[in-house]
């Protein structure tokens, strides 16, 4: 079965199922590496924050839980960055080289999802390629308009300054490594986030073999210039994510045993899941 | 009857035609500092570009390495060319060490927004909590006890902390400079200008689907509805703007009708009548003229009069800096 947004929507109903399946799988993984929450401290915290005061951008991506955090954790760094950059680089002129010239002549990271516009082209036209008019209507986002334009960037560049349309690109990226990927068989779900983030920070168009090769390497950091420790993107991703399912595991199975324990006690009656 | 109507639209044609001369403003200064030899570009370490000006001077880095990262570096500073450097540290030592200039890679917003300038520690407001209440302690004195503190803020150069507070069912606006003045409703963000002396509070009543603008001064705006939009100091002015739907206000006095616009981009003339604006493809002064494509812009005031300055880059080579009076 493909896996259109559609079918992902009917999957939302196998959430008790994917919760108990975290509860028993997380519970029982063993602990990342490296504690990324100390290592960048406060910044982590606020990005943390953010994903939380905007539970919004969750709702929005409209996947199942699964995949939900997957996409999260796959842009969870670049909120870490840019918590400790926020809006502080001059980015205009990189905007006005990009609208005047093109992407020759300024390719940047913006917005809380650090998306660059070569990044947003990219999507834009495997969007267009890769998913039916049936598809593009269950996503409810139109075909983008094609060509390279002064008129056309303007409108991109306005695009990625909006964090709706960040959100919108984050999902896009999901969708379209789904279908690009679809017959890869990934050991688990981390590995699986390993792959993706790699391909959202380096470029997903880069091909498989490469990413691979990339997700060994470390380049991320949270400095402004001259960074004296690099890291892995893809471990802060799943060091995110195992965070977040741990803490969600343990609601699950919290709320397991409610029920098991009402069950037992013969207070189920009423009780839904 | 035909003939005539036809001198009629050419009468109209001509008119419309010659509006724009009548309505140009001040022609700019143009000058060409600089033209990138093949294979230079702006230098744009880490989504940054390191193009600075001020009244005086204009400050470029370039590279001319592979892609835009370098090296080797360059610095071109008012069309004098320094370099090569290999190093990013040495480079951006080079352009901006020692001088009285922003780094250029920072945002440029001609709104004051002074999130980034903190004050020394010893000249930051507290609040603590004391006897079921709140104080502010700033600079060795305290304020209060009030019922409950709300914004707290305190200017860069140290000088005055401004907060909002409650006590027995009043609301005040308070300066630690004295001023104190009494607001109603719900106290938003405080905002003060960039010498730290004018400051307001935008308060939503809760009652109604409105609010007011109250000033440190003891002055007060409104009522105001939903389209009212957020406040601003310009940067390096005491003059305070918002906008009600298409209404811009100056210190509380209506201005000039106006689509809605982010006050970043916004450089208001001193009577607040005239501006230019930036959008990613043009610079927009209010007479009409458009100019593409800025990449930098500063304003200053120069003989009574705001002056506006920018870079262009054009042919994809040649580094334009242009300036006119708004």
């Amino acid at each position: 079965m493909k896996r259109t947004s559609s079918s992902i929507r009917e999957r939302s109903r196998e959430r008790p199922v994917v919760g108990l399946l975290l509860c028993c799988l997380v519970l029982s993984a063993p602990a990342a590496e490296q504690d990324y929450a100390a290592i960048f401290g406060p910044k982590y915290a606020e990005a943390e924050q953010f994903l939380k005061r905007n539970s919004w951008i969750a709702d929005s991506l409209d996947f199942p839980p699964l995949e939900t955090g997957i996409a999260l954790a796959v842009a969870f760094p670049e909120i870490i960055r840019f918590s400790v950059l926020e809006d502080r680089l001059q980015m205009r002129a990189l905007k006005v080289l990009y609208v005047q010239y093109g992407r020759k002549y300024a390719d940047f990271s913006v917005g809380h999802f650090q998306m660059k516009p070569t990044f947003a082209e990219q999507i834009e036209s495997d969007y267009n390629r890769l998913f039916s008019p049936e598809e593009k209507a269950a996503t409810a986002i139109s075909a983008f308009a094609t060509g390279d334009s002064v008129g056309l960037r303007r409108e991109r560049v306005l695009r990625l300054d909006d964090l709706r349309w960040q959100v919108r690109y984050l999902r896009l990226f999901m969708m379209i490594m789904g279908k690009l990927y679809e017959d890869r068989a990934f050991e688990d779900d981390l590995e699986k986030l390993r792959f993706y983030a790699t391909a959202y920070t380096t470029g997903y168009a880069l091909g498989e073999k490469t990413i691979r090769r990339m997700m060994l390497t470390r380049h991320f950091h949270v400095q402004l210039f001259f960074p004296k420790t690099r890291y892995n993107y893809a471990d802060v991703a799943v060091f995110y994510f195992k965070r977040q399912t741990t803490a969600a595991a343990h609601v699950f199975c919290l709320a397991d045993d409610i029920v098991l324990w009402a069950a037992k006690s013969g207070l189920a009656t009423g009780v839904k899941r | 009857m035909k003939e005539a109507t036809l001198l009629l639209a050419l009468l109209v044609f001509v008119a419309l035609a010659g509006l724009p001369a009548l309505t140009q403003g001040p022609q700019p200064v143009r000058k060409v500092v600089y033209s990138l030899e093949p294979g230079e570009k702006f230098l744009q370490p880490e989504s940054a570009i390191s193009i600075s000006a001020t009244k005086e001077s204009v400050i470029l880095v370039l590279s001319k390495g592979k892609g835009d990262k370098g090296p080797p570096f360059f610095v071109i500073q008012d069309g004098n060319k320094k370099g090569p450097f290999k190093k990013l540290k040495d480079v951006m030592a080079a352009a901006y060490d020692g001088q009285d200039q922003e780094p250029g890679i920072f945002r440029d917003c001609a709104a004051y927004r002074p999130q980034d300038e903190q004050p020394s520690s010893d000249a930051v407001p507290t609040v603590s909590e004391a006897g079921g209440g709140q104080t502010v302690v700033f600079k060795g004195n305290t304020y209060g006890p009030y019922t409950g503190v709300f914004d707290v803020k305190g200017t860069p150069d140290g000088s005055r902390a401004y907060f909002t507070a409650n006590d027995k069912d009043k609301m005040w606006f308070i300066c630690s400079d004295g001023r104190k003045v009494q607001v109603a409703g719900e106290p938003r963000e405080i905002l003060f200008s960039s010498d730290g002396k004018n400051a307001l509070v935008a308060c939503a009543s809760s009652s109604e689907n409105s609010g007011f603008v109250y000033t440190i001064d003891g002055k007060k705006f409104g009522p105001f509805g939903e389209d009212f939009n957020e406040c601003w100091f310009p940067v390096g002015s005491n003059s305070f703007f918002f906008l009600v739907g298409d209404q811009l206000y100056m210190n509380g006095t209506p201005t000039i009708k106006i689509e809605r616009f982010d006050p970043c981009d916004f450089y208001p003339s001193a009577d607040g009548k005239k501006y230019a604006l930036f959008t990613y493809e043009n610079l927009v002064f209010s007479d009409g003229m458009k100019y593409p494509f800025p990449l930098k812009i500063v304003s200053f005031q120069e003989n009574g009069q705001t002056v506006i300055k920018w870079v262009a880059l054009e042919n994809e080579k040649d580094v334009v800096v242009y300036q006119r009076a708004i």
